[in-house]
């Protein structure tokens, strides 16, 4: 306990440094939401970086349990605090602390109300299981919409927060409660398998539709019954989406069976606060624009940037870069160029630049020294380009 | 040839192209039937294939139509084998596959070995989570010329550097080409951890195996 009062005290003390009220000044609030440490959608003015190794690597730097760190809450809570200590203190990106709590369970959250599941594997954030629910098209008639309560995750999900909540008690930080970020087709191929939803989408369209209704009947019950728990309002929403990508998709199947469901979705939540895929997007951006409300587009390292900004122009965007070519592997000159060649594209649009997706590469001791140069690189590239603020601004 | 046996050859063809399982087994079996030699059928569907990877390039195929198609080959080689063992074709090429230890992924795995499938080679699908020491041992066991490996984090990714090591040290490395596949891979990295080739798209994995088994002739 006193481990974690002393981190509350420290997070305090910075949260209201004069650093840090910098670094929140340099995004746009956004709605608190439960997935990772968001820092809310960037601004026009300046391009701010940040750096999010996955948790396998946190582990190692911070030196905890993986496994402990997604089943136990106290290990949730203490290291959490102490990852974010971290960026701020050592890596000194562009996040701002903060004394938000999202409780995030990992990837596999939403599959578990469905029975499959999560993967630990030495080491790893727990991964989602590869054997499907459904093998036939009729075991989608005996799945269930998921019980609030008591489906796959959703007792650890209560446990954590509970207890998380009991130990913020007297402190002035706040405690999100898991969200479903999911999309409806990453888990309609996690449930259905991946080959046969494939092939589904080719011999039993109509089948594929049922799918994507259930998943999407499933989340907006699961919202209802959380804003009910929590005693809050049906907000908007993330959409995490790696699986829409080309070639798994191609922009007609997107449109005939994806689109309708994310639609819906963002009606729903009255919008989407982020719309998420690492994949290449490239040829379904045009479609993604007919979504109502984005509020901040991720992109990722292998959808062509200038096409994004013909067709984004003026949405926020989070662009992602490949961790290993621009960043682990990568030289001085390479990130160098990589980040003005982003800079340079993107010009007149709010974006942000993030290192995300980066594991354990070679030793703790290298792979920090690699995120510190690739920050070092990044601020002097954006603040070369801050000085000259019309090559920011310019449209 | 005579030309009803054309006929069914390009019928063969085009039943790939369109990823109809149904008509390539009743083409097959005509074939069959008729006295066209096994190895033309064969011919004849890959050839099917080659034209699917070509849509494939061209973005007129996406994934559910490669899986199609390499289903539908399946169906067919499935008919013809028994004749292709009792014709002494070339030994196929055998190629030991799977996802590095560490790493779940396998989409992009699964359709690379459902690909070499249907290309002719003999596939040894070892899964995800694939340790260092099960690739080697499958490698001795089946006398593999090619070994590909498929990664998605960047940390299992580093764990392809160590197979490939365990390769050289088992005295196996000059026996078996390696090919690395996964979204975050290029050449440069393929280069650094001493593979022969890599590949972030399954058709192209595909040809260069393609090329390398007939070298191997």
């Amino acid at each position: 306990m006193s481990t974690v009062k002393t981190l509350f005290e420290k997070v305090s003390k910075y949260v209201d440094s004069p650093r840090n009220r910098h670094l929140a000044s340099l995004w746009k609030p956004q709605l608190v939401t439960a997935r990772d440490h968001w820092r809310g959608t960037p601004k026009l003015e300046k391009v701010a970086v940040t750096v999010e190794p996955e948790n396998p690597l946190w582990a190692k730097i911070i030196g905890f349990n993986i496994k402990d760190f997604y089943t136990d809450p106290d290990t949730y809570l203490k290291n959490t605090l102490k990852i974010n200590l971290y960026r701020f203190l050592e890596f000194q990106d562009d996040t701002p602390l903060s004394k938000i709590i999202p409780i995030w369970l990992g990837a596999g959250f939403e599959h578990s109300f469905f029975g499959l599941d999560p993967v630990f594997l030495p080491g790893r954030s727990p991964w989602i299981p590869k054997t499907p629910i459904i093998t036939k098209e009729q075991d989608l008639d005996s799945l269930n919409y998921p019980d609030f309560y008591r489906s796959g995750l959703m007792p650890r999900a209560h446990e954590f927060f509970e207890r998380i909540s009991r130990l913020v008690h007297d402190s002035d930080f706040t405690v999100t409660f898991p969200e479903w970020a999911r999309g409806p087709f990453g888990l309609s191929g996690a449930i259905r398998g991946w080959e046969n939803l494939l092939k589904d989408m080719i011999t039993a369209p109509d089948f594929v539709h049922r799918l994507m209704k259930f998943f999407n009947g499933s989340r907006i019950r699961w919202a209802r019954e959380r804003a009910r728990f929590l005693g809050s309002k049906i907000e908007k929403a993330n959409l995490y989406n790696d699986e829409v990508n080309v070639p798994l998709l191609s922009p007609l199947r997107y449109e005939k069976f994806v689109l309708p469901y994310e639609k819906e979705i963002c009606d729903f939540f009255g919008g989407l606060l982020y719309w998420h895929s690492c994949g290449n997007i490239s040829p379904l951006l045009e479609l993604i624009r007919e979504i109502p409300t984005i509020d901040m587009l991720h992109v990722g390292p292998w959808t062509d940037l200038p096409s994004v900004i013909n067709v984004f122009r003026g949405t926020p965007l989070e662009i992602c870069l490949n961790p290993l070519s621009d960043v682990m592997l990568a030289t001085e000159p390479e990130m160098r160029s990589r980040i003005e060649y982003i800079i340079n594209t993107c010009k007149g649009n709010p974006f942000t630049i993030r290192a995300d997706g980066i594991h354990p590469a070679k030793s703790v001791k290298h792979d920090v020294a690699q995120i510190k140069r690739w920050l070092r690189v990044a601020r002097e590239v954006v603040d070369k380009q801050s000085a000259n603020k019309e090559s920011l601004t310019v449209k | 040839m005579l030309e009803t046996d054309q006929t069914l050859l390009v019928e063969l063809k085009d039943s790939i192209v369109a990823f109809d399982a149904a008509r390539v087994r009743e083409a097959v079996r005509k074939g069959v039937d008729t006295g066209i030699v096994p190895p033309s059928i064969l011919s004849e569907m890959a050839k099917g294939m080659e034209l699917v990877g070509k849509k494939f390039e061209d973005g007129e195929y996406f994934l559910s139509e490669l899986i199609m198609a390499a289903e539908a080959m399946k169906e067919g080689m499935a008919i013809i084998e028994p004749y292709l063992k009792s014709e002494k074709v070339t030994k196929s090429a055998r190629a030991v596959i799977g996802t590095v230890k560490g790493d779940l992924h396998d989409i992009g795995k699964n359709i690379v070995a459902s690909l070499l499938r249907s290309s002719g080679f003999e596939v040894f699908d070892l899964g995800t989570d694939v340790s260092s020491a099960k690739f080697i041992r499958k490698i001795r066991e089946t006398e593999a010329d090619i070994l590909a490996m498929s990664a998605l984090l960047t940390t299992t990714i580093v764990e392809m550097g160590k197979v490939i090591k365990d390769l050289k040290n088992a005295k196996r490395r000059h026996l078996v080409k390696t090919i690395v596949g996964g979204a975050p891979i290029d050449e440069k990295f393929a280069k650094q951890i001493g593979a022969d080739a890599s590949t972030n798209d399954a058709i192209k994995g595909v040809q260069i195996c393609k090329l390398w088994a007939e070298n191997r002739k």
